[in-house]
C-alpha cells in the first residue's frame, strides 16, 4: 500500500465524522439517563450496590492478570498438598478411632457393679436384683416435686 | 484566529475533569451530569462507529454512563478520567459486538451538511470519479460496510485513530495493549479497508 492509497483510506474514514445523531440528541440523552438512574435505584437493592462497589475496587489496584492466575494456582496447590500429604495416625481423628477400636480400654458388656453411690431424687424404690448384682433404682414416673409441695 | 481564541477561552474556563470527578465522588450528581454532557458526544462517536447502529449506540451509551456512575467512587485517578471512561465504553462495545455476531442491520445517522465544505471531501471528490458519481448516502453505506467487515478489535483501533484522531499512546492505554500492537492492528485494518474500498481510492 503506497502513501497515496494510505492517505486516501484515511481521508475516507475521516468523512465518517460527519455522521451525527439528530439535533438535541445529547440533551435528550441526559434526560433519559436520569430516568434510567431513577428506575435502577428503584429496582436494585443495597446488596447489588455493595457487590458492584466491591467489584469496582480491584481493577484500580492494577494487579497484573497473571497475579490473579498465580494466586488461584497457589491456593489450588496448597489444597492438593493438604489433601495428599501422609497421615500421622496419632494426630488425626481417623488414627484415634483406629487406635481406640484396636485397644479398647472399656468394655461394652453390661456392668453390674456401680462404684458411685446412687443419687436419691425424691423417693426411689429399690428393685430387687438377681444374685451377684448390685441393687439399682428406678425413678418414679411422677416428678418428686409434686410429692412435697412447697410451704411457707 | 478568533475561532481559535474562543476555543482556547472555552478550554480555560472549563472546570477540569478531576474537579468534577471529586464532586461526583462526594455525592454531587450535577457534577456527573456535566461529565455526561462533556463526554457523551465523543463516546457516542466511538460506540456508533463500532456498531454502525444508532439505537444500539444509544442503549450502550446509557449503560456506559450508568456503569461509570456506579463505579465513580472506586475511580482513584491512576489514569485520566477520559481514559477510564473510554476503557469502559470500548470494553462494553466489544462485549456487545461479540454477542451481536455478524447478523445485524445498520441504522445510520444522517451526514451533516458540513461535509460539502470538508477539505477531505473536496479533495476526495476532485481526484476520484467513482466518488463523484455515487451519492453521499451510498458512500456512507459503503464506508460502514467496509468497517463492519473488519474484526471488532481492528474496528475499535480504526475508529479511535482514524475517525476520532486519538494518538497511538492513548489507544494503547484504553485497550491495555502495547503501542506496537496498535500500529500493527492499524496496518492490517488499513490493508483490508483498501481492498474493500478499492473503487473509491486514488490509484495515482
Amino acid at each position: 500500500m503506497n502513501q497515496n492509497q494510505e492517505e486516501s483510506v484515511a481521508r475516507l474514514l475521516r468523512l465518517k465524522r460527519h455522521e451525527q445523531p439528530p439535533h438535541g440528541y445529547h440533551e435528550k440523552f441526559l434526560r433519559n439517563f436520569h430516568r434510567r438512574q431513577r428506575a435502577e435505584a428503584l429496582k436494585s437493592g443495597t446488596w447489588q450496590s455493595l457487590w458492584e462497589a466491591f467489584c469496582g475496587i480491584w481493577p484500580n489496584y492494577q494487579v497484573p492478570r497473571l497475579a490473579y492466575v498465580a494466586s488461584v494456582a497457589a491456593l489450588a496447590g496448597a489444597g492438593v498438598f493438604l489433601i495428599a500429604q501422609p497421615h500421622n495416625p496419632r494426630d488425626t481423628a481417623q488414627g484415634t478411632l483406629a487406635q481406640w477400636s484396636a485397644t479398647p480400654d472399656f468394655s461394652l458388656e453390661p456392668q453390674h457393679s456401680v462404684s458411685a453411690a446412687p443419687v436419691t431424687i425424691g423417693s426411689t424404690i429399690p428393685v430387687s436384683s438377681p444374685a451377684g448384682t448390685s441393687e439399682h433404682y428406678v425413678l418414679q414416673p411422677s416428678p418428686s416435686s409434686t410429692d412435697q409441695p412447697l410451704s411457707f | 484566529m478568533l475561532k481559535t481564541w474562543v476555543l482556547f477561552m472555552a478550554e480555560e474556563t472549563e472546570i477540569p475533569d478531576e474537579e468534577l470527578v471529586k464532586r461526583s465522588q462526594a455525592g454531587e450528581p450535577e457534577a456527573f451530569d456535566d461529565l455526561v454532557l462533556r463526554y457523551s458526544p465523543r463516546l457516542y462517536g466511538l460506540v456508533y462507529h463500532m456498531t454502525s447502529n444508532h439505537e444500539d449506540t444509544d442503549d450502550l451509551l446509557q449503560e456506559v454512563f450508568s456503569k461509570a456512575f456506579r463505579s465513580i467512587r472506586s475511580f482513584r485517578g491512576q489514569s485520566s478520567f477520559y481514559t477510564w471512561l473510554h476503557s469502559i465504553a470500548v470494553n462494553m462495545a466489544l462485549n456487545f459486538l461479540k454477542k451481536r455476531g455478524k447478523r445485524f442491520s445498520m441504522s445510520l445517522d444522517d451526514v451533516d451538511s458540513g461535509i460539502q465544505n470538508d477539505p477531505d471531501f473536496i479533495e476526495a471528490t476532485s481526484t476520484n470519479d467513482p466518488l463523484r458519481e455515487v451519492g453521499l448516502t451510498e458512500l456512507q453505506k459503503r464506508l460502514n460496510e467496509a468497517l463492519q467487515k473488519l474484526s471488532n478489535d481492528h474496528r475499535a483501533v480504526v475508529t479511535m485513530f482514524d475517525i476520532q484522531g486519538m494518538p497511538h499512546s492513548e489507544i494503547a492505554k484504553i485497550l491495555k495493549i502495547s503501542e506496537g500492537t496498535v500500529r500493527s492492528r492499524l496496518f492490517y485494518a488499513h490493508r483490508q479497508l483498501q481492498n474493500s474500498l478499492r473503487a473509491f481510492i486514488s490509484h495515482r
